[in-house]
């Protein structure tokens, strides 16, 4: 089976509708270019975008976990760090490619900031704040005031705090952090042979001391006993609500362990190993992070690969027991959701047969001559059981044998012909050389003729 | 939606009221002495990450051996 195929199914909607799908997709465009013309910044943008697909991704991943079990998990916790990861990136290449500064979270166009910005002459006085956090920043010198280029210009770059740089606080780091160490040991815990996956939680162990020491400064070290500066900020906006930060000078202030260097943590540029061994090559805060990620995300996601070659639906495997691990990957891969209501009629007695299915939520009755006065109630299926087999095996007549309804709301594996009669041949030309499947299948078929012939 | 905006906006106000910048120099007379003054805080920090680290391995293992 190949990865692409595995993977495309993994990050496929199966669980949601296409209409749903494209439903969202449809406001998830109107509200993003709704953002995009309001001249709203990138952030509210991205999460104007993002909103919409939240509910249908929780839903979606949900379902995955029910279906594929830990692999699920797995996968979702992947796409986590991914998504984690490529925060730090951009971060960096904010920094390095778009003549970004680090301050964040971000300054925001809050009332002080607003009124420096009146006094700077840039602002209308009777601009209120927006309370916008600013997207660029010009360059502030070491005596808080901008600094100009050759050129006489005054230096713009990005608010290097990535797209989501109000969440740039200790406490975020640290829960994410931790997140990811328990969450990659919960990983393990299922998978304890994925040497990726451990090479994940060793990264994670030591980046769990950084931020672990950074994070009791912050909130604990709180005597004021170094001299310093904070930086003074004016904000106005440029272009519709992206506004800039102008540094307007400094104010003498007396900081704390961590304002004064503990922010810089353990290992990176000005921190404690820089301070204790004078080694000045240590790269800064966000380029050491960025490292770090990168050190946990490649080997969880190539943790994630390795599990995901062999991904089994868990209902396919109680139906199908028998087959071989590689035989339960190809038939996971192959089935279709199907969904009914509480009192659907899944196929009627009579019916053309051209499929069969496992139970994967939910539970429903099979009749013999339903709505006729001779009707009977012959089984009631659970979840990981197999109905609709017969009409397959029956291929002159090739039809329903009784009626199924849904008993309560359904959700179903659908099988295709083609691929049960497969199942039923067993050992041969096939994809499916299980003959114990196929003597399971036959077995089953004799239980059902027995409950029609007691019925 | 306008409540996840000012949800979003709001939490900006409170829990960024000021930046931070992790970024450039440390303050004045701050040192190694300092960061001597607070390993007591690393080596604990050291000590509850190896023990976490360590409780999670053997529930690992442990669940992989029975």
């Amino acid at each position: 089976m190949s990865m692409t195929k595995t993977l495309s199914r993994f990050f496929s909607f199966e669980a949601v509708s296409v209409r749903t799908v494209a439903a969202t997709a449809a406001m998830s465009y109107i509200l993003q270019i709704n953002a995009i013309i309001a001249g709203e910044p990138l952030y509210l943008i991205a999460l104007y975008t993002l909103l919409p697909w939240l509910p249908i991704a929780f839903y979606e991943g949900i379902w995955k976990v029910k279906n594929y079990a830990a692999v699920a998990f797995l996968g979702i916790f992947t796409v986590m760090q991914i998504g984690h990861f490529a925060e730090h990136l951009i971060q960096v290449l904010q920094i390095d490619l778009a003549n970004g500064t680090v301050a964040c979270p971000p300054p925001i166009d809050n009332i002080a900031n607003a009124a420096r910005g009146v006094v700077l002459g840039a602002r209308d006085a009777l601009l209120e704040p927006s309370f916008y956090s600013v997207e660029q920043i010009i360059k502030p010198g070491k005596d808080g005031m901008p600094i100009t280029g050759s050129d006489g210009q005054l230096l713009w770059g990005s608010a290097a705090c990535a797209v989501f740089g109000q969440l740039d606080l200790e406490v975020v780091h640290l829960i994410w952090e931790l997140i990811g160490l328990f969450g990659t040991a919960a990983c393990l815990y299922f998978f304890p042979r994925n040497i990726f996956l451990w090479l994940a939680f060793a990264g994670l162990s030591w980046h769990a001391l950084e931020h672990l020491t950074i994070t009791y400064f912050y909130y604990f070290a709180q005597e004021t006993l170094w001299e310093g500066f904070r930086q003074l900020w004016a904000t106005y906006p440029t272009v519709g609500n992206s506004y800039v930060a102008h540094p307007v000078g400094k104010e003498e202030a007396m900081l704390n362990f961590y304002h004064a260097g503990g922010k810089f943590g353990l290992m990176a540029k000005h921190g404690m190993f820089h301070q204790l061994t004078g080694f000045a090559g240590m790269p800064g805060r966000a380029h050491l992070h960025m490292g770090y990620n990168m050190a946990i995300t490649i080997p969880t996601v190539l943790g994630f690969l390795m599990e995901i070659r062999v991904i089994k639906n868990k209902y396919i495997e109680q139906a199908f027991g028998k087959l071989s691990s590689t035989e339960l990957v190809d038939l996971s891969l192959r089935v279709k959701n199907r969904k009914f209501a509480k009192g659907d009629t899944v196929f009627s007695q009579g019916d053309v047969a051209n499929n069969c299915f496992v139970i994967s939520q939910g539970s429903a009755e099979i009749y013999l001559n339903k709505g006729e006065s001779n009707e009977t109630l012959i089984a009631t299926l659970v979840s990981g059981q197999i109905f609709g087999e017969m009409g397959l095996l029956d291929k002159t007549a090739n039809k329903r044998t009784a009626t199924v309804v849904a008993l309560s709301k359904l959700e179903c594996l659908e099988i295709d012909a083609e691929t049960f009669a497969d199942l039923a041949a067993g050992g041969g030309s096939g994809d499916f050389q299980s003959d114990s499947t196929s003597a399971n299948i036959k077995n089953l078929v004799e239980v059902r003729l027995a409950e029609n012939r007691n019925a | 939606m306008l409540s996840t905006i000012r949800l979003f906006i709001l939490s900006t106000v409170f829990l960024a009221t000021q930046s931070l910048a992790a970024a450039g120099p440390t303050a004045k007379g701050f040192g190694a002495d300092d960061w001597l003054d607070k390993l007591y805080v690393v080596f604990t920090v050291i000590g509850l990450v190896a023990i976490i680290t360590t409780i999670l391995v053997i529930l690992i293992l442990r669940k992989n051996n029975n």
